[in-house]
C-alpha cells in the first residue's frame, strides 16, 4: 500500500509539473493566435480601403470593352438558369481578371429561382431562359430585361429512326403522341420513343411556345429528363432506337441526328433570315435601378469583344444574330 | 480509493502525506466525472433536438397542403401538375402516383433482394466460412460504399437496353422493374451483412444440439438458425427498406419520371416496364421551383413528411420485433 501511495504521489507530481510546462507553452501559443489575426485584419483592411477609395466606373458604352476607367467595383451575385450559367461564369471570370475590384458570384437554381431572387433582391442579376411574364409571382415592372444571347434548339432523333426532315405539323403530332411509329412520317418501321423535358423546365416552355402552338405534349412519354447529357444518351442510346427529343443545338453530339424543320436546319444564318423559328433569347434581369457593377458587367457581356469571341464557343449565338423575338420570348 | 489497509511502520507517515494530496484529487475527479456526464448528455441531446427540429420544420412547411390543398385531394387524386403556369393555386397536387410508385418499387426491390441477401449471409457464416469471410464478405462490404448515383447510371447505360427488348413498343425499358432491380442491388449488402452478424451471434449450443439430434446442415440452417436469427434478419430488411425508400438519384435515372399510374389491369405484368415516378423523384424535380410556387412547394414538403412517417413506422416495427423476441427468450 505504501508503495502504491508513493507511486500515486509521484504520478500526481509529474502530472502537475507537466501541466505547468504545458501551460506556459499553451499561454504563448494562445497569444500568437490573436496577434496573427490582428495582422491579417490590418492587411485586409488596407486593401479594402484602397478599393472603396477608387472611383467606381459608370456604365460603359455598349460596344467598348472594359478599360480601366470603365471597370466598376463592388460585389454582386447572379443566379438562375443553369443553361445560361456557363456563359455568365465565363464572363465573370474574364471580367474579374480585367477589373480586380469586382467580385461576381454566379450560381444556378433554375430560371424561376433567378427571377424570384432578383425581384426579392436576394441576387443582383437573375438569369432566365424565359421572359418574366411566365413567373406570375414576379411584378414585371420592377425588373429590367437584358437579352444577352440567342439559343437555338434542335429536334434530335436517333439515327435508327431514319428521318432527317420533318414539317411543323409532323413535329406537333410526334410530340403530342398522335404519331407512334416513324413510318407514318416517312421514316423506318420503328416505334417512337418520346423523351420529354420535365414540366416547368424553361427549355420545355420555349419549345412548347415556339413549336407546339397550343397543342400539349403527350402526358405519357417514355420518360422525362432535364439534364442535356441524359437526354442525349437517352435519345442516341440502344434503349431507344426511335428516340426523339429537343436540346440546345450546340449541345447535340454525333450520336443523334439534328432534324431540319420544314427543310431548314438549325443554324445561326437561318435564325437571322427568319426561316428557323425554334429559338429564344437568354435573359439577364436586374432591378430597374441596378447597381453600377451589375450594369457594367452586363454591358461587358453585350460588348462586341465578348459577343464575337466567347459567346459562340459556349454554344450560343450572339444577340446581334437576330432582332426578331421568337414566340417563346413573347 | 487508495486508503491504506494496514501495512508496515511506514504506513502512517505516507498516509499523512497522502491525506493532503488525495482530497484535492478526489474533488477534482468527481467534478470531472460529473462534467463529463453532462457533456455527453448534451451531445446526445443535440442529436435528438436536431431530429425534432427537422420534423417540426417539415410539418410547418407542409401545413399549407392541409389548409390550401386538402388531404383528400392530396392522397386521393393521381393528377400531379403543380407547376402549371408557375403560379398560385392553379396546379393539381394529387400525390397518389408518387406514393404508390415508392411502395411498388421498394416492395419489388425487397422481393428480389431478400433471397439473395439471405443466401449470401448463410454462405458466409455456415456453408463456407473460409471463402466467405475472406472473399465474399469484403466484396459485399465494398458494395455498401459505392455511391448510389453509380448504380443509377449503370442501370441507365446497361440495364435499360436489356429491358427495352421486353418493353412495349416506344418504351425505353425504364419503370418499376428497372428501379426495383437497381434498388435490390443497392440493398443486398445491407441486408446481407446484418443477417450474417445475426447468424454469427446465434449461440453454438443451438448448432451442437441440432447436430446431436441428427439434423443435416441444411435442416439446421432452415429450422434452427434462421428462426433464431430472425430479429437481426428483420432489422436488416427494414433498414434496407428505409434505404430504398429514401433513394432518389439511382431511381430517378431508371424510372422514367412520368406521373401516370401504369394500368396493371390492362397490361398485366407489362406495366412494370411503363415509366413511373416515386416520392423522392417528385421532390427532387421541384427543387428549382421552391421560390416561385408556394402550393407546389408545400405539396413536396408533404411528400417528405409521408416519407418520414413511413421510415419512422418501419424503425418502430424493428424495435417491437427485436424487443419482443429478446423478451420471450429471457
Amino acid at each position: 500500500m505504501a508503495a502504491s501511495e508513493c507511486g500515486l504521489r509521484r504520478v500526481i507530481r509529474a502530472a502537475r509539473s507537466e501541466r505547468r510546462r504545458h501551460g506556459a507553452c499553451m499561454q504563448l501559443r494562445i497569444l500568437a493566435v490573436p496577434a496573427l489575426a490582428g495582422l491579417a485584419l490590418v492587411a485586409c483592411g488596407s486593401t479594402d480601403n484602397n478599393s472603396t477609395n477608387s472611383p467606381s466606373g459608370g456604365a460603359a458604352t455598349a460596344s467598348a470593352s472594359p478599360t480601366a476607367a470603365a471597370c466598376a467595383t463592388g460585389t454582386i451575385t447572379a443566379s438562375g438558369s443553369t443553361a445560361l450559367q456557363p456563359l455568365v461564369q465565363k464572363a465573370a471570370q474574364l471580367y474579374q481578371a480585367k477589373c480586380t475590384g469586382a467580385t461576381i458570384t454566379v450560381s444556378g437554381g433554375g430560371s424561376s429561382t433567378g427571377l424570384s431572387n432578383v425581384a426579392s433582391g436576394t441576387s443582383d442579376i437573375g438569369n432566365s431562359d424565359v421572359p418574366v411574364s411566365n413567373a406570375k409571382a414576379v411584378d414585371p415592372t420592377t425588373v429590367k430585361d437584358h437579352q444577352v444571347a440567342v439559343v437555338v434548339f434542335a429536334v434530335i432523333v436517333n439515327p435508327g429512326a431514319g428521318v432527317t426532315n420533318l414539317t411543323t405539323q409532323q413535329i406537333q403530332d410526334v410530340f403530342s403522341g398522335k404519331v407512334t411509329n416513324w413510318k407514318s412520317v416517312g421514316g423506318k418501321d420503328v416505334p417512337v420513343t418520346l423523351i420529354e423535358r420535365k414540366p416547368g423546365s424553361g427549355t420545355r416552355l420555349s419549345f412548347d411556345k415556339d413549336m407546339m402552338g397550343g397543342t400539349a405534349e403527350a402526358a405519357n412519354p417514355a420518360s422525362t429528363q432535364d439534364s442535356t447529357q441524359l437526354v442525349l444518351t437517352g435519345v442516341g442510346g440502344a434503349s431507344a432506337p426511335g428516340g426523339v427529343s429537343y436540346v440546345a443545338a450546340g449541345s447535340a453530339d454525333s450520336t443523334v441526328v439534328k432534324v431540319s424543320i420544314d427543310g431548314v436546319s438549325a443554324t445561326g444564318d437561318a435564325v437571322k433570315a427568319g426561316t428557323y423559328k425554334l429559338f429564344s433569347h437568354e435573359h439577364m434581369y436586374t432591378k430597374t435601378a441596378a447597381s453600377p457593377l451589375a450594369d457594367a458587367f452586363i454591358n461587358y457581356i453585350l460588348s462586341s469583344e465578348f459577343q464575337t469571341t466567347q459567346v459562340s464557343t459556349l454554344g450560343y449565338l450572339p444577340v446581334a444574330t437576330t432582332s426578331e423575338q421568337s414566340a417563346a420570348d413573347q | 480509493m487508495i486508503s491504506g489497509q494496514g501495512g508496515g511502520a511506514t504506513a502512517p507517515p505516507a498516509r499523512a502525506q497522502n491525506a493532503a494530496a488525495v482530497p484535492g484529487l478526489r474533488r477534482r475527479s468527481r467534478l470531472i466525472d460529473r462534467a463529463s456526464r453532462h457533456v455527453l448528455l448534451a451531445g446526445a441531446g443535440i442529436n435528438v433536438v436536431v431530429v425534432a427540429l427537422v420534423v417540426i420544420f417539415l410539418l410547418s412547411r407542409a401545413w399549407p397542403t392541409i389548409s390550401n390543398i386538402g388531404l383528400g385531394h392530396f392522397f386521393g387524386s393521381a393528377k400531379w401538375a403543380p407547376d402549371e403556369g408557375l403560379g398560385f393555386g392553379i396546379g393539381s397536387f394529387g400525390a397518389l402516383a408518387p406514393i404508390f410508385g415508392s411502395f411498388a418499387v421498394v416492395t419489388l426491390g425487397l422481393l428480389i433482394a431478400v433471397p439473395f441477401a439471405l443466401a449470401v449471409a448463410v454462405f458466409v457464416t455456415e456453408t463456407n466460412p473460409i471463402v466467405g469471410e475472406r472473399f465474399i464478405r469484403p466484396a459485399v462490404e465494398v458494395f455498401v460504399g459505392i455511391p448510389s448515383v453509380v448504380y443509377g447510371y449503370l442501370g441507365f447505360i446497361a440495364l435499360l437496353p436489356l429491358l427495352h427488348n421486353f418493353a412495349p413498343p416506344g418504351r425505353q425499358g425504364s419503370g418499376i422493374l428497372a428501379a426495383g432491380i437497381v434498388l435490390a442491388i443497392m440493398v443486398i449488402p445491407t441486408i446481407a451483412t446484418i443477417s450474417a452478424d445475426g447468424l454469427l451471434s446465434v449461440p453454438g449450443a443451438l448448432r451442437e444440439g441440432s447436430a446431436a439430434l441428427g439434423a443435416t446442415q441444411w435442416q439446421t440452417i432452415r429450422r434452427v438458425l434462421l428462426p433464431a436469427a430472425r430479429p437481426s434478419i428483420v432489422s436488416g430488411i427494414v433498414l434496407g427498406f428505409a434505404r430504398a425508400m429514401g433513394e432518389a438519384l439511382a431511381v430517378a435515372l431508371v424510372i422514367g419520371d412520368v406521373n401516370v399510374i401504369p394500368n396493371f389491369a390492362k397490361e398485366g405484368l407489362g406495366a412494370l416496364l411503363e415509366p413511373f415516378t416515386t416520392m423522392t423523384v417528385t421532390i427532387t424535380d421541384g427543387v428549382d421551383k421552391l421560390a416561385i410556387n408556394p402550393d407546389g412547394t408545400a405539396a413536396r414538403y408533404m411528400l417528405a413528411v409521408v416519407l418520414l412517417v413511413v421510415t419512422f413506422l418501419a424503425i418502430i416495427m424493428v424495435r417491437l420485433v427485436t424487443r419482443g423476441r429478446r423478451g420471450s427468450r429471457a
